[in-house]
């Protein structure tokens, strides 16, 4: 069952939120999903203690970089789908994750800060996959863009991605009030009390359409994989 | 004529990928290094002993979001006992400035309740 982990060394990129709704579209199309929140503040853990949260999608803490590996191995042999959501930080646990997942996103703000840590992330995921011997798929994830307009540094970073051919997903998760409203209330876009959540419409679009967007990464990965 | 059974154990390494000590040279190398898996708390700080060169009591400044405004900082008298506790947890761990931000607030409004305190009666 596939394992997605959300990595990068910087926090405040939207590493918890691209976990969280993607677990919930998952959630709405039929499948099971295990959340591994490795974040040592365990943002996610409190999020399913709150009200809302689908019967589908079970959440685990887990802050030892010992124990990740077991960790992943069961919500991998349980679930239907296993996210891990890692600590903003540059530690071995973020190894750890990446050598067990079959994708491997990093949220990027449109800052050359994020991107440049977003490097080290790629870094550190083209070095597991070789010195594992194992062919790990990851990709860019541009997060937090306000939906107004785009800045001239995201679409610079962008294009530099572009230019170097690294992988970005074809959807960029904007900066809405829905997305910190699951947080506050608890559930997902799909089960959240929505009375006055700003333009929710507009919020379900956007996780729908990253959703799809992962999934389509993901099979072409397993393709890729099963062609080797 | 029986043949000998091969022996294939040399091939039950734990694969790279799940191989702690291969991870942790891969995550080494990288800059990602391990650390301990729960942070390091340090010890409570309140039973240290009072060094016998500070002074009996403590001016400290009371934070500016006590104060209610962002643009005036209090300095505050506190007593011995307060003092000494406020030095240990500033000795004990520098990076814990807010703590002690938080302790000189609570000691600043624990003078001035027993102020109006004293005052009332």
């Amino acid at each position: 069952m596939p394992v997605i982990s959300f990595v990068s060394p910087k926090g405040g990129v939207g590493k918890t939120t691209a976990t969280l709704l993607l677990a919930g579209e998952l959630a709405e199309a039929g499948g099971t999903v295990r959340l591994i929140d490795a974040d040592p503040n365990l943002p996610l853990v409190d999020w399913g203690q709150l009200p809302g949260r689908p019967d589908a999608i079970t959440v685990v803490g887990c802050r030892d970089e010992n124990a990740i590996i077991d960790e992943i191995e069961r919500g991998a042999s349980e679930a239907r789908f296993t996210l891990v959501d890692l600590e903003g930080a540059a530690t071995a646990t973020v190894t750890f994750a990446i050598a067990q997942s079959d994708l491997v996103i990093i949220p990027c703000k449109g800052s050359h800060l994020d991107a440049t840590q977003a490097a080290r992330a790629i870094k550190l995921v083209k070095q597991t996959a070789r010195g594992t011997r194992t062919e790990i798929d990851y990709a860019i994830l541009f997060s937090q863009i306000p939906p107004a307009l785009r800045s001239n540094n995201q679409k610079d970073i962008a294009e530099q991605f572009n230019d170097a051919e690294i992988p970005v997903l074809p959807v960029m998760i904007y900066n809405r009030e829905a997305y910190r409203a699951m947080f506050a209330a608890g559930g997902t876009l799909r089960t959240i009390n929505d009375k006055g959540v700003g333009n929710m419409k507009a919020a379900l679009e956007n996780a729908e359409a990253y959703a799809a967007a992962v999934i389509a990464r993901l099979r072409k990965a397993r393709s890729v994989k099963e062609a080797a | 004529m029986t043949r000998s059974r091969l022996d294939l154990s040399e091939f039950d390494d734990t694969p790279p990928n799940k191989d702690p000590a291969k991870l942790r040279e891969i995550s080494d190398g990288a800059g990602f290094p391990s650390r301990p898996a729960v942070p390091a708390v340090a010890a409570p700080p309140v039973a240290a002993p009072m060094p016998q060169e500070r002074p009996q009591a403590g001016t400290f400044q009371r934070p500016p979001r006590v104060t209610g405004n962002r643009n005036i900082a209090i300095n505050v008298r506190v007593d011995p006992e307060t003092a000494a506790r406020l030095y240990a947890l500033r000795d004990a761990d520098p990076a814990r400035k807010r703590v002690l931000a938080d302790v000189v607030a609570d000691a600043a409004l624990l003078l001035y309740e027993r102020e109006i305190d004293g005052a009332s009666q």
